[in-house]
Protein backbone atom coordinates (compact mmCIF):
# COMPACT_ATOMS: atom_id res chain seq x y z
CA UNK A 1 0.00 0.00 0.00
CA UNK A 2 2.75 2.42 0.98
CA UNK A 3 4.72 2.11 -2.22
CA UNK A 4 1.62 2.47 -4.36
CA UNK A 5 0.89 5.75 -2.59
CA UNK A 6 4.48 6.91 -3.04
CA UNK A 7 4.26 6.21 -6.77
CA UNK A 8 0.94 8.03 -7.11
CA UNK A 9 2.18 11.12 -5.26
CA UNK A 10 5.35 11.21 -7.34
CA UNK A 11 3.43 10.89 -10.60
CA UNK A 12 0.99 13.61 -9.48
CA UNK A 13 3.94 15.86 -8.66
CA UNK A 14 5.06 15.42 -12.26
CA UNK A 15 1.69 16.75 -13.38
CA UNK A 16 0.10 13.45 -14.38
CA UNK A 17 -3.31 12.64 -12.93
CA UNK A 18 -3.58 9.44 -10.90
CA UNK A 19 -6.20 7.47 -9.04
CA UNK A 20 -5.09 5.25 -6.18
CA UNK A 21 -7.19 2.15 -5.56
CA UNK A 22 -7.15 0.96 -1.94
CA UNK A 23 -9.08 -1.71 -0.10
CA UNK A 24 -11.33 -0.69 2.76
CA UNK A 25 -8.97 -1.90 5.47
CA UNK A 26 -6.30 0.49 4.23
CA UNK A 27 -8.45 3.55 3.63
CA UNK A 28 -7.70 5.39 6.89
CA UNK A 29 -3.99 4.72 6.49
CA UNK A 30 -4.06 5.84 2.85
CA UNK A 31 -5.67 9.16 3.76
CA UNK A 32 -3.15 9.84 6.54
CA UNK A 33 -0.17 8.77 4.49
CA UNK A 34 -1.15 10.81 1.43
CA UNK A 35 -1.49 13.90 3.62
CA UNK A 36 1.95 13.24 5.12
CA UNK A 37 3.37 12.95 1.60
CA UNK A 38 1.92 16.35 0.72
CA UNK A 39 -1.13 15.29 -1.28
CA UNK A 40 -4.11 15.45 1.10
CA UNK A 41 -6.65 15.46 -1.75
CA UNK A 42 -5.19 12.46 -3.50
CA UNK A 43 -7.83 10.98 -5.83
CA UNK A 44 -8.79 7.62 -4.37
CA UNK A 45 -11.20 4.78 -5.05
CA UNK A 46 -11.92 2.33 -2.25
CA UNK A 47 -12.82 -1.28 -2.99
CA UNK A 48 -13.71 -4.23 -0.76
CA UNK A 49 -11.14 -5.97 1.41
CA UNK A 50 -9.30 -8.35 1.08
CA UNK A 51 -7.74 -8.90 -2.33
CA UNK A 52 -5.01 -11.44 -1.61
CA UNK A 53 -7.30 -14.40 -0.98
CA UNK A 54 -9.67 -13.80 -3.92
CA UNK A 55 -9.55 -15.75 -7.17
CA UNK A 56 -8.28 -14.04 -10.26
CA UNK A 57 -11.77 -13.89 -11.82
CA UNK A 58 -13.21 -12.34 -8.65
CA UNK A 59 -10.55 -9.64 -8.72
CA UNK A 60 -11.29 -9.05 -12.40
CA UNK A 61 -14.97 -8.57 -11.53
CA UNK A 62 -14.04 -6.08 -8.81
CA UNK A 63 -11.85 -4.20 -11.26
CA UNK A 64 -14.65 -4.04 -13.80
CA UNK A 65 -17.04 -2.76 -11.16
CA UNK A 66 -14.55 -0.09 -10.03
CA UNK A 67 -13.56 1.02 -13.53
CA UNK A 68 -16.28 3.66 -13.85
CA UNK A 69 -15.31 5.21 -10.50
CA UNK A 70 -11.66 5.28 -11.50
CA UNK A 71 -12.50 6.91 -14.83
CA UNK A 72 -14.75 9.47 -13.13
CA UNK A 73 -12.04 10.35 -10.62
CA UNK A 74 -9.51 10.77 -13.41
CA UNK A 75 -11.81 12.93 -15.52
CA UNK A 76 -12.68 15.16 -12.57
CA UNK A 77 -9.06 16.38 -12.34
CA UNK B 1 -2.07 24.53 30.48
CA UNK B 2 -0.21 24.23 27.27
CA UNK B 3 2.71 25.98 25.64
CA UNK B 4 3.04 25.81 21.89
CA UNK B 5 6.08 24.12 20.41
CA UNK B 6 8.65 26.29 18.74
CA UNK B 7 11.09 25.13 16.12
CA UNK B 8 12.79 22.10 17.59
CA UNK B 9 11.23 22.55 21.05
CA UNK B 10 8.54 20.19 22.26
CA UNK B 11 5.28 21.55 23.68
CA UNK B 12 4.97 21.72 27.47
CA UNK B 13 1.79 20.70 29.25
CA UNK B 14 0.82 21.16 32.85
CA UNK B 15 -1.16 18.28 34.28
CA UNK B 16 -2.88 18.48 37.65
CA UNK B 17 -3.25 15.37 39.76
CA UNK B 18 -1.06 12.60 40.99
CA UNK B 19 1.28 10.19 39.21
CA UNK B 20 -1.46 7.81 38.11
CA UNK B 21 -3.57 10.63 36.74
CA UNK B 22 -0.57 11.87 34.77
CA UNK B 23 -0.02 8.40 33.31
CA UNK B 24 -3.69 8.14 32.37
CA UNK B 25 -3.52 11.56 30.73
CA UNK B 26 -0.64 10.35 28.55
CA UNK B 27 -2.62 7.22 27.69
CA UNK B 28 -5.69 9.26 26.70
CA UNK B 29 -3.50 11.38 24.43
CA UNK B 30 -2.45 8.19 22.64
CA UNK B 31 1.21 8.52 23.59
CA UNK B 32 1.74 5.14 25.24
CA UNK B 33 2.01 1.55 24.04
CA UNK B 34 -0.62 0.32 26.47
CA UNK B 35 1.81 -0.20 29.34
CA UNK B 36 2.31 2.44 32.03
CA UNK B 37 4.97 5.04 31.30
CA UNK B 38 6.98 7.44 33.42
CA UNK B 39 5.65 10.97 32.81
CA UNK B 40 8.42 12.90 31.04
CA UNK B 41 8.75 15.84 33.40
CA UNK B 42 11.20 18.61 32.56
CA UNK B 43 13.76 17.56 35.24
CA UNK B 44 13.72 13.92 34.06
CA UNK B 45 14.09 14.93 30.41
CA UNK B 46 16.91 17.32 31.35
CA UNK B 47 18.69 14.50 33.17
CA UNK B 48 18.36 12.31 30.08
CA UNK B 49 19.71 15.14 27.92
CA UNK B 50 22.74 15.50 30.18
CA UNK B 51 24.07 12.26 28.64
CA UNK B 52 24.50 13.73 25.17
CA UNK B 53 26.50 16.66 23.85
CA UNK B 54 23.87 17.30 21.20
CA UNK B 55 21.57 20.30 21.53
CA UNK B 56 17.98 19.48 22.56
CA UNK B 57 16.55 21.22 19.50
CA UNK B 58 18.80 19.45 17.00
CA UNK B 59 16.65 17.82 14.34
CA UNK B 60 17.64 14.24 13.52
CA UNK B 61 15.09 13.83 10.74
CA UNK B 62 11.46 13.03 10.10
CA UNK B 63 9.94 9.81 11.34
CA UNK B 64 7.92 7.99 8.71
CA UNK B 65 5.14 7.26 7.98
CA UNK B 66 3.51 10.51 9.16
CA UNK B 67 6.77 12.44 9.29
CA UNK B 68 6.94 13.82 12.79
CA UNK B 69 10.04 15.92 13.44
CA UNK B 70 12.56 13.98 15.50
CA UNK B 71 14.53 16.18 17.88
CA UNK B 72 16.98 15.15 20.58
CA UNK B 73 14.56 16.48 23.20
CA UNK B 74 11.61 14.46 21.89
CA UNK B 75 13.73 11.30 21.84
CA UNK B 76 14.74 12.05 25.44
CA UNK B 77 11.09 12.46 26.48
CA UNK B 78 10.22 9.08 24.95
CA UNK B 79 13.25 7.47 26.58
CA UNK B 80 12.03 8.76 29.97
CA UNK B 81 8.56 7.39 29.25
CA UNK B 82 10.05 3.99 28.33
CA UNK B 83 11.81 3.80 31.70
CA UNK B 84 15.37 4.28 30.47
CA UNK B 85 18.06 5.36 32.89
CA UNK B 86 19.79 8.53 31.66
CA UNK B 87 23.00 6.67 30.89
CA UNK B 88 21.14 4.54 28.34
CA UNK B 89 20.45 7.62 26.22
CA UNK B 90 23.45 7.31 23.84
CA UNK B 91 22.23 3.82 22.82
CA UNK B 92 18.68 5.10 22.32
CA UNK B 93 19.99 7.97 20.19
CA UNK B 94 22.19 5.68 18.10
CA UNK B 95 19.22 3.37 17.51
CA UNK B 96 16.96 6.24 16.45
CA UNK B 97 19.64 7.57 14.10
CA UNK B 98 20.01 4.07 12.66
CA UNK B 99 16.32 3.70 11.78
CA UNK B 100 16.24 7.20 10.28
CA UNK B 101 18.70 6.14 7.60
CA UNK B 102 16.70 5.90 4.36
CA UNK B 103 17.78 2.32 3.64
CA UNK B 104 16.11 1.13 6.85
CA UNK B 105 12.65 2.10 5.51
CA UNK B 106 11.30 2.84 8.95
CA UNK B 107 7.85 3.76 7.60
CA UNK B 108 7.51 0.37 5.95
CA UNK B 109 8.82 -1.34 9.08
CA UNK B 110 6.20 0.43 11.17
CA UNK B 111 3.22 -0.16 8.84
CA UNK B 112 3.81 -3.39 6.96
CA UNK B 113 1.17 -6.11 7.18
CA UNK B 114 4.15 -8.39 7.88
CA UNK B 115 4.29 -7.02 11.42
CA UNK B 116 7.96 -6.22 11.84
CA UNK B 117 9.64 -4.56 14.80
CA UNK B 118 13.17 -3.25 15.29
CA UNK B 119 15.81 -5.40 16.91
CA UNK B 120 18.80 -3.54 18.37
CA UNK B 121 22.11 -5.39 18.65
CA UNK B 122 24.58 -3.52 20.86
CA UNK B 123 28.33 -4.04 20.59
CA UNK B 124 31.42 -2.63 22.27
CA UNK B 125 32.33 -1.34 25.72
CA UNK B 126 29.00 0.45 26.29
CA UNK B 127 27.14 -2.85 26.37
CA UNK B 128 29.25 -4.04 29.30
CA UNK B 129 29.13 -0.66 31.04
CA UNK B 130 25.33 -0.45 30.90
CA UNK B 131 24.73 -4.11 31.63
CA UNK B 132 22.94 -4.79 28.34
CA UNK B 133 22.59 -8.54 28.40
CA UNK B 134 23.71 -11.00 25.75
CA UNK B 135 23.36 -13.94 28.06
CA UNK B 136 20.65 -15.92 29.80
CA UNK B 137 17.16 -14.89 28.68
CA UNK B 138 18.52 -11.83 26.86
CA UNK B 139 15.48 -11.61 24.57
CA UNK B 140 12.92 -11.69 27.32
CA UNK B 141 14.38 -11.85 30.77
CA UNK B 142 13.10 -8.62 32.29
CA UNK B 143 16.54 -7.06 32.02
CA UNK B 144 16.16 -3.32 32.43
CA UNK B 145 18.40 -1.90 29.67
CA UNK B 146 17.32 -4.59 27.19
CA UNK B 147 13.64 -3.89 27.86
CA UNK B 148 13.68 -0.10 28.13
CA UNK B 149 16.06 0.76 25.26
CA UNK B 150 13.99 -1.35 22.86
CA UNK B 151 10.80 0.20 24.20
CA UNK B 152 12.22 3.72 23.83
CA UNK B 153 12.88 3.16 20.13
CA UNK B 154 9.38 1.76 19.66
CA UNK B 155 7.82 4.75 21.46
CA UNK B 156 9.83 7.16 19.28
CA UNK B 157 8.65 5.32 16.16
CA UNK B 158 5.06 5.23 17.41
CA UNK B 159 4.73 8.74 18.80
CA UNK B 160 6.78 10.64 16.24
CA UNK B 161 6.07 8.42 13.22
CA UNK B 162 2.37 8.03 13.94
CA UNK B 163 2.02 4.31 13.22
CA UNK B 164 -0.77 3.36 15.62
CA UNK B 165 -3.26 0.50 15.34
CA UNK B 166 -6.24 2.76 14.58
CA UNK B 167 -4.42 4.33 11.65
CA UNK B 168 -1.16 3.60 9.88
CA UNK B 169 -0.21 0.45 11.82
CA UNK B 170 -1.30 -2.40 9.54
CA UNK B 171 0.38 -5.49 10.95
CA UNK B 172 -1.79 -8.51 10.28
CA UNK B 173 -0.90 -9.83 13.73
CA UNK B 174 2.53 -8.44 14.73
CA UNK B 175 4.53 -9.81 17.66
CA UNK B 176 5.34 -8.58 21.18
CA UNK B 177 8.49 -6.90 19.84
CA UNK B 178 6.10 -4.23 18.57
CA UNK B 179 5.63 -3.16 22.20
CA UNK B 180 9.04 -3.23 23.76
CA UNK B 181 11.12 -3.75 20.67
CA UNK B 182 14.05 -6.07 21.22
CA UNK B 183 17.47 -5.00 22.42
CA UNK B 184 20.38 -7.21 23.37
CA UNK B 185 24.16 -7.24 23.32
CA UNK B 186 26.32 -9.62 21.35
CA UNK B 187 28.07 -11.91 23.82
CA UNK B 188 31.53 -10.89 22.64
CA UNK B 189 33.37 -12.57 25.52
CA UNK B 190 32.05 -16.02 24.62
CA UNK B 191 31.97 -15.68 20.83
CA UNK B 192 34.49 -17.57 18.71
CA UNK B 193 34.32 -14.80 16.12
CA UNK B 194 35.18 -11.15 15.78
CA UNK B 195 32.28 -9.00 17.07
CA UNK B 196 29.50 -7.97 14.70
CA UNK B 197 30.57 -4.32 14.66
CA UNK B 198 34.16 -5.27 13.78
CA UNK B 199 32.88 -7.49 10.96
CA UNK B 200 30.93 -4.45 9.76
CA UNK B 201 34.03 -2.26 9.70
CA UNK B 202 34.08 -0.54 13.10
CA UNK B 203 37.06 -0.47 15.46
CA UNK B 204 37.04 -3.07 18.25
CA UNK B 205 36.89 -0.32 20.87
CA UNK B 206 33.91 1.40 19.27
CA UNK B 207 30.41 1.05 20.68
CA UNK B 208 27.65 0.54 18.12
CA UNK B 209 23.95 -0.19 17.77
CA UNK B 210 22.90 -2.29 14.77
CA UNK B 211 19.16 -2.23 14.06
CA UNK B 212 17.33 -4.82 11.97
CA UNK B 213 13.61 -5.08 11.20
CA UNK B 214 12.45 -8.50 12.37
CA UNK B 215 9.10 -10.27 12.09
CA UNK B 216 9.42 -12.45 15.12
CA UNK B 217 11.64 -14.80 17.05
CA UNK B 218 11.82 -18.41 15.90
CA UNK B 219 13.47 -20.61 18.52
CA UNK B 220 15.55 -23.53 17.26
CA UNK B 221 16.28 -26.28 19.75
CA UNK B 222 19.23 -28.58 19.19
CA UNK B 223 20.48 -30.71 22.06
CA UNK B 224 21.45 -33.91 20.28
CA UNK B 225 24.06 -33.06 17.69
CA UNK B 226 27.64 -33.19 18.91
CA UNK B 227 29.32 -31.26 16.12
CA UNK B 228 29.03 -27.75 14.78
CA UNK B 229 28.06 -29.13 11.40
CA UNK B 230 25.15 -30.96 12.96
CA UNK B 231 23.98 -27.78 14.65
CA UNK B 232 24.20 -25.85 11.39
CA UNK B 233 22.17 -28.55 9.62
CA UNK B 234 19.42 -28.19 12.23
CA UNK B 235 19.46 -24.40 11.89
CA UNK B 236 19.26 -24.74 8.11
CA UNK B 237 16.35 -27.17 8.36
CA UNK B 238 14.48 -24.76 10.65
CA UNK B 239 15.10 -21.82 8.32
CA UNK B 240 13.87 -23.72 5.26
CA UNK B 241 10.29 -24.14 6.44
CA UNK B 242 7.50 -22.96 4.18
CA UNK B 243 5.76 -19.89 5.51
CA UNK B 244 8.66 -18.28 7.31
CA UNK B 245 9.22 -14.73 6.10
CA UNK B 246 12.85 -15.41 5.26
CA UNK B 247 12.41 -15.70 1.50
CA UNK B 248 10.43 -12.50 1.29
CA UNK B 249 12.88 -10.65 3.54
CA UNK B 250 15.84 -11.64 1.43
CA UNK B 251 14.09 -10.45 -1.70
CA UNK B 252 13.80 -7.04 -0.03
CA UNK B 253 17.42 -7.15 1.13
CA UNK B 254 16.41 -7.33 4.79
CA UNK B 255 18.95 -9.30 6.80
CA UNK B 256 17.95 -12.35 8.76
CA UNK B 257 19.40 -12.43 12.28
CA UNK B 258 20.69 -15.80 13.43
CA UNK B 259 21.51 -15.64 17.15
CA UNK B 260 23.46 -18.65 18.41
CA UNK B 261 23.95 -19.57 22.05
CA UNK B 262 27.65 -19.53 23.04
CA UNK B 263 27.95 -23.32 23.20
CA UNK B 264 26.65 -23.79 19.67
CA UNK B 265 28.70 -20.88 18.35
CA UNK B 266 31.86 -22.39 19.80
CA UNK B 267 31.08 -25.82 18.32
CA UNK B 268 30.47 -24.25 14.92
CA UNK B 269 33.59 -22.09 15.12
CA UNK B 270 35.87 -24.85 16.40
CA UNK B 271 36.84 -26.25 12.96
CA UNK B 272 37.96 -22.75 11.95
CA UNK B 273 34.73 -21.67 10.35
CA UNK B 274 34.55 -17.88 10.34
CA UNK B 275 31.51 -15.65 10.81
CA UNK B 276 31.37 -14.75 7.15
CA UNK B 277 31.83 -18.37 6.06
CA UNK B 278 28.93 -19.39 8.27
CA UNK B 279 26.74 -16.67 6.73
CA UNK B 280 27.69 -17.84 3.24
CA UNK B 281 27.00 -21.44 4.18
CA UNK B 282 23.51 -20.54 5.44
CA UNK B 283 22.85 -18.44 2.35
CA UNK B 284 23.79 -21.36 0.13
CA UNK B 285 21.79 -23.94 2.07
CA UNK B 286 18.61 -22.17 3.15
CA UNK B 287 16.74 -22.76 -0.10
CA UNK B 288 13.53 -24.40 -1.20
CA UNK B 289 12.85 -25.95 -4.59
CA UNK B 290 10.41 -23.82 -6.57
CA UNK B 291 8.09 -26.84 -6.89
CA UNK B 292 7.40 -26.54 -3.15
CA UNK B 293 6.61 -22.85 -3.46
CA UNK B 294 4.31 -22.87 -6.48
CA UNK B 295 1.03 -21.30 -5.49
CA UNK B 296 2.12 -20.89 -1.88
CA UNK B 297 3.60 -18.40 0.50
CA UNK B 298 5.46 -15.70 -1.44
CA UNK B 299 5.21 -17.29 -4.85
CA UNK B 300 3.11 -14.40 -6.11
CA UNK B 301 5.64 -11.84 -4.99
CA UNK B 302 8.46 -13.44 -6.97
CA UNK B 303 10.83 -14.04 -4.11
CA UNK B 304 13.63 -15.09 -6.41
CA UNK B 305 16.10 -13.14 -8.42
CA UNK B 306 14.94 -14.17 -11.87
CA UNK B 307 11.31 -14.47 -12.95
CA UNK B 308 10.31 -18.09 -13.56
CA UNK B 309 8.33 -17.53 -16.80
CA UNK B 310 9.95 -20.49 -18.42
CA UNK B 311 9.38 -22.82 -15.53
CA UNK B 312 7.69 -26.08 -16.35
CA UNK B 313 4.86 -25.99 -13.83
CA UNK B 314 3.97 -29.63 -14.33
CA UNK B 315 7.41 -30.69 -13.21
CA UNK B 316 7.97 -27.77 -10.88
CA UNK B 317 11.51 -27.44 -12.11
CA UNK B 318 13.33 -24.44 -13.38
CA UNK B 319 15.00 -24.62 -16.78
CA UNK B 320 18.67 -25.44 -16.56
CA UNK B 321 19.89 -21.85 -16.79
CA UNK B 322 17.99 -20.95 -13.59
CA UNK B 323 19.48 -23.73 -11.52
CA UNK B 324 22.59 -21.88 -10.42
CA UNK B 325 21.17 -21.45 -6.93
CA UNK B 326 20.74 -25.16 -6.30
CA UNK B 327 24.21 -25.77 -4.97
CA UNK B 328 24.60 -28.45 -2.39
CA UNK B 329 26.79 -28.50 0.70
CA UNK B 330 29.79 -29.88 -1.19
CA UNK B 331 32.63 -27.44 -1.16
CA UNK B 332 31.41 -25.88 2.07
CA UNK B 333 34.03 -24.78 4.60
CA UNK B 334 32.93 -27.63 6.86
CA UNK B 335 33.64 -30.31 4.31
CA UNK B 336 36.88 -28.87 3.10
CA UNK B 337 38.04 -28.60 6.70
CA UNK B 338 37.01 -32.16 7.42
CA UNK B 339 38.69 -33.44 4.28
CA UNK B 340 41.99 -31.74 4.97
Amino acid sequence: MTWGLHDSVEIEQHGRPTVTVVTLAFEVAAVARAAALGLPDQPRVTVAHPLASRRRDEVAQMATAAAASVAAALLKQ
Amino acid sequence: MMSAPTAGRAARRTISGDFVEAVRYLEREGWTDGLPVIPPTEPLVAEMLSHTKRAPDEVLGQMEPLRGTVTIEKVAANAVMAGCLPEYFPVVLASVRAVLQPEFHVGSTACTTGGSAPVIIVNGPIARRLGISGGTACFGGNIKPNATIGRALRLVMRNLGGAKPDGMEKSTQAWPGKIVGCCFAENEARSPWEPLHVARGYAPGASTATVVAVRGIYPVTEGTQTTGQGVVETVVAAMRYLGTPIFHQMRNRIPVVVALCPEHAQEIGRPGLGRRQLCELLYAKVRLPVRELIGRVYYGTRAWRRPPQRMDASLGRLPRRHRGDRRELSGSPFESKRDS
